[in-house]
């Protein structure tokens, strides 16, 4: 690879980013941090865990997401009766045409596709919740003895509500730290509300063209890894993450105090991936130590777990983070 | 900044380049600050020194010392040096390259670079390029601490050469107290005697022939205040002092250099004063050369003369002592006990004629010195006489004098006069016997 190519493919990634995110802006108004992280974790291979109170266009975002990319998309209604199975699929016995006796075939679940929206996902059991496990990190599912192996790109899209916690189940550490982000979908401004009514208020509905499809999307996520970064950027993500730790040299006073447990190295390669994108799309290809300052908020939230203190005196874990981001500095 | 881009690594030499205008920056700034606060303590040293009686140049010496200190400061503080991880950070953030320059700055680094390093290289030098560094970090152009400086600076440098130091009474106090001098010597006295003596050593270190006269005339006054056996003392330590200091400057205390200051003293006199002391001079060599062949000292003459009252054996073996002893400038000119004696012709402590005596030497030379010392004496009795001034051959003076200043130890009290109703008068107290002689010898002066 040349320089002169070098240029081309980050020309080629920024067009095909501003593609997506403006036909998204089409149907989604004044989230417009939020469809950008969702689309870098898309492109980053991640996926995304959405929160947010009901009606502020979180899963017409995964639709309009879905809609936007050429890609196979499901949804599943996380309920309390909701089973394993009923995500990933299972085997059933099936009669052979001309008799003969019957078979197991696999029925897949709707986990089979390459964008999955897990609604309500914390209103499953964590039994249930646990299914997702290996098809987030793996990639596969495997049902009995056989795995089977998930489309790519594959992408999980999960939204919970952070309001009604009667019935619900918290996400078990390890599913979420199998999120990329965690993305806080907030209540959109009085200008936005405009625009949102208008567009969906008439008779007429905004169309959006399906802009992209899996292996360009596999393209841009394999340009997104040749992209450098320097060491000292890199050891500054490295001791943001560490940071997150009780008792490590670099943890702040709140994390000593309130976290029990800090953030997996998957927090590492959110922060160094997620903003190896955004330099992309600006047409450069290093990542500063700003630029990882900038994604800490969404890769590090969901991956503290608080200890009795912290839960007991409700601390947020974004005051943890900012506090962090503080705390450590940019030069080692 | 110069080319970077023609460097093997530009984007270090770039960052080497805007590292060390951003010093230079930060120097400058210390050196606005720091520059006027060397110079004002220096000219406050200067300042100090000349009160305290230091090296006069002390302060020229901290101004200098300060000024290379800043001067090797600013030299080290602006050399070209390596770059770091830190400094590349600290010039991106200044420039605003959003982390940029520092990755590059650690990929340029790096032996094997990909044609993704390659492309951030070739772009942060880009960008380098098109920063106004000499913006960034602009020269701040403020006179008024360097005039500032410069005022203090000549401040110092004048203080030290033209400010006269305050002279310092510590060495003479110790002189005063080994040589015994200070025993029953009340410490106003005693303080008083040694900042004149200090005064005296600095106008002769000085050159100074005014500030000397005006030391010589008030030590002259308090040694009238002193019994003989003082002055005898106070006069071997200022010989010794004098002698030391010649010694030092490597002055020969003979009659050659004597012509000079006999000349100045006789600028300004009147004409029949300048007689006098011409008149007395020749006197005096013609006496010397007459006294020469008989080898008999003056001051047994003078002690054995008939008519003249009061020279005792004691001032007569002063006189033999200053005969035998080189005399120095600082004697000759000193109102010490022989002159004293020269003018009084030894009658009493302090009273009697001017009348040539004790100190005439069997040098031709001295001879010239004594005329000298005469013509000084002559011309002193001329000041105090057109001062008015009592002059020394008052009895009582020092009593006289206290009682006026209020100290007496008679014991009067000063009290407001009562209004006096001639109808109703009355006769004053009368005074105790106890104190009627000394009202007796307060009023009456002795002959």
């Amino acid at each position: 690879m040349t320089v002169t190519s070098v240029a081309e493919h980050i020309d080629l990634f920024r067009e095909r980013f501003v593609r997506i995110t403006r036909e998204v802006a089409k149907r989604i108004v004044g989230n417009e941090e939020i469809v950008e992280n969702t689309v870098t974790a898309l492109l980053a291979g991640g996926h995304v865990l959405l929160e947010g109170i009901p009606g502020v266009g979180k899963t017409s975002l995964v639709h309009t997401l879905a809609d936007v990319l050429h890609l196979k998309f499901s949804r599943i209604q996380f309920t309390p009766d909701l089973m394993p199975a009923d995500i990933v699929g299972t085997n059933i016995v099936q009669e052979h045409a001309h008799g003969g006796g019957t078979f197991f075939e696999f029925q897949p679940g709707p986990i089979f596709a390459n964008v999955v929206l897990a609604d309500e996902i914390n209103r499953a059991t964590p039994k249930t919740q646990s299914a997702l496990l290996e098809a987030m990190q793996e990639q596969s599912v495997s049902v009995g003895k056989t795995t089977y192996q998930l489309e790519q790109p594959f992408l999980v899209l999960a939204t919970q509500n952070p309001l009604e916690m009667e019935g619900t189940y918290p996400l078990p550490e390890a599913q979420l730290d199998r999120f990329f982000f965690k993305l806080k979908v907030t209540y959109p401004p009085e200008a936005a509300l405009h625009q949102i009514l208008e567009r969906t208020t008439q008779t007429e509905t905004t169309p959006v063209a399906r802009v992209m499809d899996g292996p360009e999307i596999l393209e841009m996520r394999h340009v997104v890894r040749s992209v450098p970064i320097a060491k000292p950027v890199q050891s500054y993500a490295i001791r943001l993450t560490l940071g997150s730790h009780p008792g490590s040299p670099y943890a702040s006073p709140l994390v000593n105090k309130y976290v029990r447990y800090g953030a997996s190295p998957r927090a590492a390669q959110a922060l160094v991936l997620a903003r190896k994108i955004h330099a992309i799309t600006r047409g450069q290809a290093f990542v500063s130590a700003e630029d990882i300052r900038a994604v800490a908020m969404p890769a590090l939230r969901h991956r503290l777990l608080l200890n009795f203190e912290g839960e007991a005196e409700q601390i947020n874990a974004d005051t943890i983070v900012t506090e962090l981001l503080g705390a450590v500095p940019a030069e080692n | 900044m110069t080319d970077f881009k023609a460097s093997d690594r530009p984007v270090h030499a770039l960052v080497a380049q805007a590292d060390r205008q951003r010093r230079g920056l930060a120097v400058a700034a210390r050196l606005r600050q720091f520059a006027p606060i060397g110079a004002g303590l220096a000219a406050a040293v200067a300042l100090v020194a000349r009160l305290v009686g230091w090296v006069p140049w002390a302060g020229v010496i901290v101004l200098v010392a300060a000024a290379a200190g800043l001067a090797g400061y600013a030299l080290v503080s602006r050399r070209l040096r390596d770059t770091s991880d830190a400094i590349a950070s600290a010039v991106d953030g200044d420039a605003g390259m959003a982390g940029e320059l520092r990755s590059a700055h650690w990929f340029e680094e790096q032996a094997e670079r990909d044609a993704w390093a390659q492309f951030h290289l070739d772009q942060a030098t880009h960008r380098a390029s098109e920063v106004d560094w000499s913006r960034l970090y602009p020269r701040v152009s403020s006179a008024r601490p360097w005039v500032m400086t410069a005022v203090l600076s000549a401040l110092a440098i004048a203080a030290a050469v033209r400010v006269p130091a305050r002279v310092q009474a510590g060495p003479a106090v110790a002189a005063i107290d080994a040589a015994g001098i200070s025993d029953g010597m009340s410490p106003e006295m005693r303080e008083k005697l040694a900042a004149l003596i200090a005064q005296l050593n600095q106008a002769v270190a000085d050159k100074d022939p005014t500030s000397k006269e005006m030391a010589l005339a008030d030590l002259k006054d308090l040694m009238a205040k002193m019994d003989p056996a003082t002055q005898k003392k106070l006069a071997e330590m200022l010989e010794k002092q004098a002698l030391s200091a010649s010694a030092k400057k490597g002055e020969t205390p003979v009659g050659d250099q004597r012509a000079d200051p006999a000349e100045k003293s006789a600028e300004g006199m009147p004409e029949d004063a300048k007689w006098a002391q011409d008149n007395a001079a020749a006197k005096m060599a013609q006496s010397s050369e007459a006294q020469q062949p008989q080898g008999k000292p003056n001051a047994a003459q003078a002690g054995d003369k008939p008519g003249e009252r009061g020279a005792g054996p004691a001032q007569a073996q002063q006189g033999t002592e200053g005969a035998a002893q080189p005399m120095t400038p600082l004697m000759r000119e000193s109102a010490d006990q022989k002159s004293g004696k020269m003018m009084m012709a030894g009658g009493g402590p302090m009273g009697g004629d001017s009348k040539p005596g004790g100190g005439a030497s069997d040098d031709a030379s001295k001879g010239a010195a004594q005329a000298l010392l005469v013509a000084q004496a002559l011309k002193k009795e001329l000041v105090e006489a057109s001062a008015d001034a009592l002059g020394e051959n008052v009895d009582k003076e020092d009593l006289r004098r206290k009682t006026e200043q209020g100290t007496s130890s008679l014991g009067f009290t000063r009290v407001a006069a009562p209004r006096v109703e001639p109808s109703r008068a009355t006769a004053p107290p009368p005074v105790p016997d106890a104190r009627r002689p000394l009202l007796f010898n307060y009023f009456i002066r002795r002959r």
